[in-house]
Order: C-alpha cells, then sequence, then structure tokens
C-alpha cells in the first residue's frame, strides 16, 4: 500500500517532541534563586568553562535541582526508601540518624496509592481504548515525601523528635555539606534517616542525573563525594556489620582509613553483556574480572557493597558456579576463621570470586581484620558463606529434598543470563503453562491496551525466564535516563516509568540486559499517532511495573488458572528451588 | 518431600474427598428422598442451573484480572470441582433416563458436550504442555506464521542456489513436488496430535531415495534441506499442539452460553406448561 501525505495526514497529528529539562525539579526557580546558587560553594568555585555549551552549570543548576526548606523535626530522607535525589545544606542543620533504627510507624510509612474498588472496576469502560494513548497525569518523581503522607500542611514530622534525638547516636550535617548522594548514584537504597535539626533548614536537592552532571565535569566534587563516601556512608555501613559493631569512634575511623574501596566492571555493564551476547560469545566465568584466584593466598575479606559476583570451583577443565552473591555478602571469612582456629593452616582462598557486571566491594585486609575484627563472635553472627552448604557438596551428594540445591546446569544458566538481579522475575514453568496468554490478556487490560511483556525468554528444561522487567536489585536501566523519569517507588522499590517525563529517548532500553523495556509509538485519545515536526514517531518507553495500582497485585500472577507463572525472587536460590519443588 | 508440596497434595486430596462426599451426598438423598417428593426434579433444576450459572462466570472472571476476586487457578480449582458435581446433579435431575422431546434432548446433548470438552480440555492442558516443553522447541503461537515464513525463505533459498543450469534437476524436482506445499502451510496436525512419528519417518526415506540421484557436491544440500525439513516437523508439532490447546475453548465456551439460553427457555417452558409446578 503506498502512503500519500494525505493519508499520513490523517492517521497522524503533530506534536512537540518530550527534551531534557523540559521539565525541572522545580518549575518555579528563579533567576534569584540561581544567582544565589551560583555564588554559594561549591559551585562559586567550579569553572563554568569545564561545562559543554549545551550542558551549562546554569542549566543543570536550573533543571535540576530545587530549594526546600524544612522545620525542625522534619523529616527529609527515611531509611530505606529509594531515591534518586541528593541534598546540600544551604542554611541550619540536619540530623543523619545512625542509631538505634527509628520505628518505621515514627517515620510516617504511610501505604502506597492503590486504586480502590470503584477505581479499578472503572478500567473496564476507562481504558483508553487505543493502546498507549498519551497521558500526562503523573507526577515527577521526587524525593520530597511529602506526597506520600496525607497530613495538613503536607509536611513529615518525627513525632517526640528531641526524645528520640537525645537516646540516639547522630552525624550533624552543616552548611556546605553533602547528603544521600551515594544512594543516589548507586541506585541503592537510603543507609540511614535524615532529619532536619534547625528552624528553616534549607536544602539543595539534586537529581542524580543533575549530579551526575556537574560530577563529569568538575573533579572537585567528585574528589569530594569520595572523601564524603568514606567519612560518612563507609562507617555506617560497618558500624552496622556484626563483626564491628563493637568498635568505638576512633576505631572506626582507622577501620575506614585502612579499608580499601574496589570496584570491578563497567559501571553500566549491561553494555559490555550485551556485546558479549551480540558477539554469541556466552557470558561465562571466562569473560568476568577476576577479583580472587582459588588456591591463592586470601589476606584478607571482601564485603560485597553493591552489584553480583559469581563464586566458583575448578572442575574438570573449567569453573562449577556454586553461587552468586550479592550485597551484604562476604568472601573469605571462612578461611579467615579456620585459620583463626588453627594458625597451622594456610590462608587458602576455597574459591574463586569473579565481577558479574559491576561490583562494588569493601576489602578489610588480615592486618586490620586482627585489629579490629570481632573474634568472639557467636557461630550464628557469622557472615554466611557465600557458598550453601548443599552447593558446597559434589552433586552427587547432594540430597533432592535438599531446600537449596539447584542443578549445576541450573546455576550456570542463572549466572549466565545474569538472572540472580531480579526480585520480581517472571518465571514460567512450562510443563503447566498452557500457552493461553491469558497472563498477557491481564497485563493489557490493566496497562493501556498494551501488554508490558513477552511470554517468551530463554529455558532451560522445563523453566522459562520470560521478558518481564524483573525488577532487578541493581537496576541498570536507570542510568543514563536523562530527566530522571526511570525511578524506583519510594515504598516497595519497583522500578517504575513515569509517562509524563519520559522523553522517548530509549537509553533505559537500550541498557536494559533482558530487553524487558519496549519503546511505543505513543498515539492520541483518537487513535492517531503523535509524530514530530519531522513526521519521526513521538516514542516512550513502556515495561511491567509489577502493577503497583493494583491491590490484586500483579495480574499476570493472579491471571494464570494452572499456577504456571510466579514473580519470584532470583536473588535467593532458595525462592526458585521452592517454586520448582511445588506440584 | 517438601513442606509445600506436602500442603499442595493434602489440599488437592482434600478437595477431591469433598467432591465425593458431595457427589455421594446427592446421589443418597435422591434415592432416599426422590420416591417421597415426586416433583425434587424443580429443585435439582434450579440448583443446576445455578452450578452452571457459577460455572460460566470462570470465563467472565478471566476479563477483570484488576478485581480482588480471587486469583484465576484458585477459580480452575472450583471450576474443576464444581464441574464435576454438576455431572452427578445432571444426571440425578434427569432421573437417569434419557430425556424425550427434541427440545429436551438438544439441551442435554448440549450439557454432555460442555461436561465433555471441559474433560477434554482438562486432560490436554496436563498434558500437552509437557510434550511442548520436551519437543525442545518453543515459540509463541503467534510467531509460528513468521517463523514458517523464514523456514520456507530459507529452504527456497537453498533449492533456487543449486539450480545453476550444471547441476542435476533432482532436488528442484522433489522440492517442487514433495516439500514446496510442506513449507507453506502447517502439515500432519492429527499425526503430531497423535504423537506420531510416521510423517518424519516418510520424509527420512524421501531423502534417502534422492541422495541416490544426486551428486556428491549436491549431498551437503540435502543434508540442509533435511535440517530445514526436521524444524518444520518441530514447528508444526508446536503449532498442533498449540492450536489444540486454544480450540477446544471455542467449543467449550460458545457451548456453555448456549446451554445457558437454552436452560432459560427450559425454564420458562417448564413453568408455562406445567402450571401445578408453582
Amino acid at each position: 500500500m503506498v502512503i500519500s501525505d494525505n493519508n499520513l495526514a490523517s492517521i497522524t497529528r503533530q506534536a512537540s517532541r518530550p527534551k531534557r529539562w523540559d521539565d525541572p525539579l522545580d518549575p518555579a526557580m528563579s533567576d534569584a534563586t540561581l544567582d544565589m546558587l551560583m555564588a554559594t560553594e561549591p559551585f562559586a568555585s567550579m569553572d563554568e568553562r569545564a561545562f559543554p555549551a549545551g550542558t551549562p552549570l546554569r542549566g543543570i543548576l536550573r533543571a535540576d535541582t530545587a530549594v526546600r526548606e524544612y522545620s525542625r523535626g522534619e523529616i527529609v530522607l527515611r531509611k530505606d526508601d529509594y531515591g534518586t535525589s541528593a541534598f546540600l545544606v544551604l542554611e541550619g542543620e540536619v540530623d543523619v540518624i545512625l542509631r538505634p533504627e527509628i520505628d518505621p510507624q515514627l517515620l510516617g510509612r504511610a501505604p502506597s496509592v492503590k486504586k480502590g474498588f470503584f477505581a479499578r472496576l472503572a478500567q473496564l469502560w476507562n481504558n483508553n481504548p487505543e493502546p498507549e494513548g498519551w497521558s500526562k497525569k503523573s507526577p515527577r518523581a521526587s524525593d520530597n515525601p511529602s506526597g506520600s503522607i496525607s497530613n495538613g500542611n503536607g509536611s513529615v514530622y518525627l513525632q517526640d523528635y528531641p526524645q528520640i534525638i537525645s537516646k540516639a547516636q547522630t552525624a550533624a550535617l552543616k552548611k556546605g555539606q553533602m547528603f544521600g548522594e551515594i544512594s543516589a548514584l548507586s541506585r541503592m537504597p537510603r543507609t540511614a534517616t535524615v532529619v532536619a535539626s534547625t528552624e528553616k533548614t534549607r536544602l539543595l536537592e539534586f537529581s542524580w542525573e543533575g549530579l551526575r552532571d556537574i560530577m563529569r565535569y568538575d573533579s572537585a566534587l567528585k574528589k569530594q563525594i569520595d572523601k564524603i563516601y568514606r567519612e560518612n556512608s563507609l562507617k555506617i555501613f560497618l558500624m552496622h556489620h556484626p563483626l564491628f559493631s563493637h568498635l568505638d569512634e576512633s576505631s572506626y575511623v582507622q577501620l575506614c582509613e585502612e579499608a580499601q574501596l574496589e570496584s570491578f566492571g563497567e559501571y553500566n555493564w549491561s553494555g559490555a553483556y550485551l556485546r558479549l551476547l551480540k558477539d554469541n560469545d556466552p557470558a561465562t566465568s571466562a569473560n568476568e574480572p577476576l577479583i580472587v584466584r582459588e588456591g591463592e593466598y586470601s589476606n584478607g575479606i571482601y564485603m560485597l557493597r553493591a552489584g553480583f559476583c559469581r563464586v566458583s570451583q575448578k572442575f574438570g577443565n573449567g569453573e562449577r558456579t556454586l553461587n552468586y552473591i550479592g550485597a551484604g555478602s562476604v568472601f573469605g571469612y571462612e578461611e579467615m576463621v579456620n585459620h583463626w582456629r588453627n594458625p597451622q593452616q594456610e590462608m587458602q582462598s576455597l574459591y574463586s570470586l569473579r565481577s558479574l557486571g559491576y561490583s562494588h566491594l569493601i576489602f578489610i585486609p588480615t592486618a586490620a581484620l586482627e585489629k579490629f575484627a570481632n573474634r568472639k563472635l557467636s557461630e550464628a553472627d557469622f557472615p554466611s558463606s557465600p557458598v550453601p552448604k548443599s552447593m558446597s557438596k559434589p552433586a552427587a551428594a547432594r540430597s533432592p529434598d535438599d531446600e537449596n540445591a539447584l542443578s549445576a546446569s541450573l546455576m550456570e544458566f542463572m549466572a549466565e543470563h545474569r538472572f540472580f538481579n531480579g526480585t520480581k522475575s517472571m518465571v514460567v514453568d512450562m510443563d503447566r503453562c498452557t500457552r493461553c496468554d491469558d497472563c498477557v490478556r491481564a497485563c493489557a487490560s490493566t496497562h493501556d491496551g498494551n501488554p508490558r511483556f513477552l511470554r517468551h525468554g530463554p529455558m532451560i528444561d522445563n523453566l522459562m525466564i520470560a521478558n518481564a522487567c524483573m525488577h532487578c536489585v541493581d537496576p541498570v536501566c536507570m542510568i543514563g535516563c536523562p530527566t530522571g523519569a526511570i525511578h524506583r517507588t519510594s515504598f516497595g522499590g519497583e522500578v517504575v516509568i513515569n509517562p509524563a517525563t519520559c522523553i522517548g529517548c530509549g537509553t533505559c532500553a537500550a541498557n536494559c540486559p533482558y530487553e524487558s523495556i519496549r519503546m511505543v509509538e505513543v498515539r492520541s485519545s483518537k487513535g492517531e499517532f503523535l509524530v514530530d515536526e519531522e513526521f519521526q514517531p513521538i516514542l516512550k518507553a513502556t515495561k511491567c511495573d509489577l502493577c503497583v495500582e493494583q491491590k490484586s497485585g500483579p495480574a499476570c500472577q493472579n491471571a494464570c488458572p494452572h499456577d504456571a507463572l510466579s514473580r519470584t525472587d532470583l536473588t535467593q536460590v532458595t525462592s526458585l528451588t521452592q517454586w520448582l519443588k511445588r506440584k | 518431600m517438601a513442606k509445600k508440596e506436602i500442603e499442595l497434595t493434602r489440599r488437592r486430596f482434600g478437595s477431591v474427598l469433598l467432591t465425593t462426599l458431595s457427589i455421594a451426598g446427592l446421589l443418597a438423598a435422591y434415592v432416599i428422598y426422590s420416591p417421597m417428593y415426586p416433583r425434587h426434579a424443580y429443585l435439582s433444576g434450579w440448583a443446576l442451573f445455578a452450578v452452571m450459572l457459577f460455572l460460566t462466570f470462570f470465563n467472565l472472571r478471566k476479563r477483570v484480572p484488576f478485581l480482588r476476586i480471587g486469583s484465576a487457578s484458585f477459580w480452575l480449582q472450583l471450576h474443576l470441582y464444581v464441574g464435576a458435581f454438576s455431572g452427578a446433579l445432571f444426571f440425578v435431575h434427569i432421573g437417569w433416563s434419557w430425556p424425550a422431546g427434541i427440545f429436551h434432548q438438544l439441551l442435554a446433548c448440549c450439557f454432555a458436550v460442555v461436561f465433555l470438552t471441559g474433560v477434554f480440555g482438562l486432560w490436554i492442558s496436563r498434558s500437552f504442555p509437557r510434550m511442548l516443553t520436551d519437543s525442545g522447541y518453543e515459540t509463541p503461537f503467534e510467531r509460528i506464521p513468521y517463523a514458517r515464513s523464514n523456514l520456507r525463505q530459507q529452504a527456497e533459498a537453498l533449492v533456487l542456489a543449486g539450480v545453476d543450469g550444471h547441476t542435476s534437476p533432482v532436488i528442484a524436482e522433489f522440492y517442487a513436488k514433495n516439500l514446496g506445499m510442506f513449507f507453506t502451510r502447517p502439515c500432519n496436525r492429527w499425526a503430531h496430535l497423535r504423537q506420531s512419528r510416521a510423517p518424519q519417518t516418510a520424509h527420512a526415506f524421501q531423502f534417502d531415495e534422492v541422495r541416490r540421484y544426486a551428486r556428491t557436491g549436491e549431498l551437503e544440500m540435502l543434508d540442509q534441506l533435511n535440517d530445514l525439513v526436521g524444524r518444520k516437523h518441530m514447528l508444526d508439532y508446536q503449532y498442533s499442539l498449540q492450536s489444540a490447546l486454544r480450540l477446544w475453548l471455542f467449543a467449550h465456551i460458545p457451548l456453555s452460553y448456549s446451554l445457558l439460553i437454552f436452560s432459560v427457555l427450559h425454564i420458562i417452558i417448564v413453568y408455562a406448561f406445567s402450571g401445578s409446578a408453582t
């Protein structure tokens, strides 16, 4: 069929293409505020010429920052929240609550917004007749938690602030100090709660992409953030670890100095992984950065802070994967304890450790461990072994009833495809799946008439991991989003896309190693494809949002009549084994 | 045995036991009370109509996945056990004798077909998925035409590459006569449903036959073509079983709605022509 200009005009409508900075974090940011910021450190010392013409410092500050004002006792950040913002203290002080942990109720945790019965029922007739109709209903994602709490003036206060703060160990942050940057940049949950401790505390909120851009062109800020990491995040992390929780302040300072920060693999690891797949090169251990080699002298322990590592052991001519470990795991402790118990025993690494994609580790040398680690730790408090007992046995010796036992081939499959990253992966038991596609239809009926996943994907035996967003522990899709449209929800941590701020650049879809994000053509409510001035279609990124708005949970799982589909946490081997064992 | 597995086995055993006891109770009640209450057919009729309405709701439930009214798997379990009970209730209602009159016979036939297609659907839903998985090849149903067309293009390109005026016409003729249509449409549907290997064996014989007349240089091409034929058989196998898994619903669901309509007519007729019923 030949499409004439007339035909094209009848099925399309011109619209302006969304651009970076179309939707600033603070639309009310005035020139006076901007001038004030430019005169404030660290921006005052920054060399504006180092910034490219397309991304000037003023432009970044105008679009990606907002000045927020807080009263005494008002919560700025809550521990365990996912957030994409960092903060700079402009005036006043804030308290970082180190310990004890605050009761979540006191932090004003509120249930996420779910559709009520009538709103859900109305989907039967309210859904756009055309798939992916243009919608600009969602507000821009921000770390300002006021939106989630329904009190009078929209602010969230810590109840009994003076009493709580008097009993808590806190760290005060003053004018010019920054916080929340590590969490924003590393895509990790907040490690502590931060509360304003003075009246009229003024903070500058940065979106993570703004902070990233400034760090790219200003090396001083980058160095400062590294320093802050050592002084704050590393210290908090070590304080909460059973091995070091008994130490005093001065010991923590020494330990932080002796700890070494190491990163392996590419920060945006999906690119390298996708290249391997494209070249048809199996993503096996040989292609992964080696951290520790089996049999070599073990001169300390590695504490995994972010990312994933593969634990393997020599087997025949290759290496057999025994486990994959994520943030919070400790490698090398077994060898250390064996040596403490029997000093004659050589400290040789029992396993090899390789970085799967990007990993960030803290290395504590043996000398520091000898000095600071709690040797009286009971076995129950030991860091868990990087290899479950069932997997450390030879395959033939494993009991079929062993809860944790995964077949060696399944373990390799999980590691090679990097599936251990998924907290809500869509696993399908193909021995039960009748290929009826009820799951696909259910997804479509809850998402603008367009299913957000493909019931297709890599298979091993009867197990299929479908192309659906896995809501990763390390969501690489969030790297590079120019507007921050892709973000984690504050409560469940699901990775969702805000259609109002998505400009359809496709960065997230290109980054996703699992092909779970699709770029779709946007239509008007009348079904016309929206096109720009050059008649190029306007796209938006779509993916599974785990039905965050639905009280019934993921529609796909609920719609499967044969219990063949499950949203499973693949970061835990046990979740998958238990699901596979059901009849 | 894992704890979850035991729970599931227990639940299934409990459901089967409950259904069996319900059917036994129904039959006992029929044997004991039917001589005393000659108009029991009205009661069993209304009960059967209510059960049929409930069974039909399963299909409607699938259309509202966003409502919190239990998972589809829970509804399917109810559908199966209540469906089994409805069979017994049907026989109680008709008094263990085949009804007289065309309309009533049509109604009874309709119920029987819905019931039997349900049993057939349950059987293939439990057995075909494993067969599909064991075949070692998986493709979504919607992509099968694309995969078939892709295979045909590869096969045609292979055969056309050999037609250069120098090689023998044997392979091209063999393709045109035996494989042209095979690559164009789904084939051997019934054979695949019966898990028969006859079509593959027939093609193997045909390839052996052609090999005798092919030149040495053409043997490699024949091997490649044979490989494509093998893949087409796998695709046809997927098509046959996946289409069966979908098509049985095209009999079961429309007939269920027809049954409901016939049942309403039946109720109207019964009350219209038996004044003493009220």
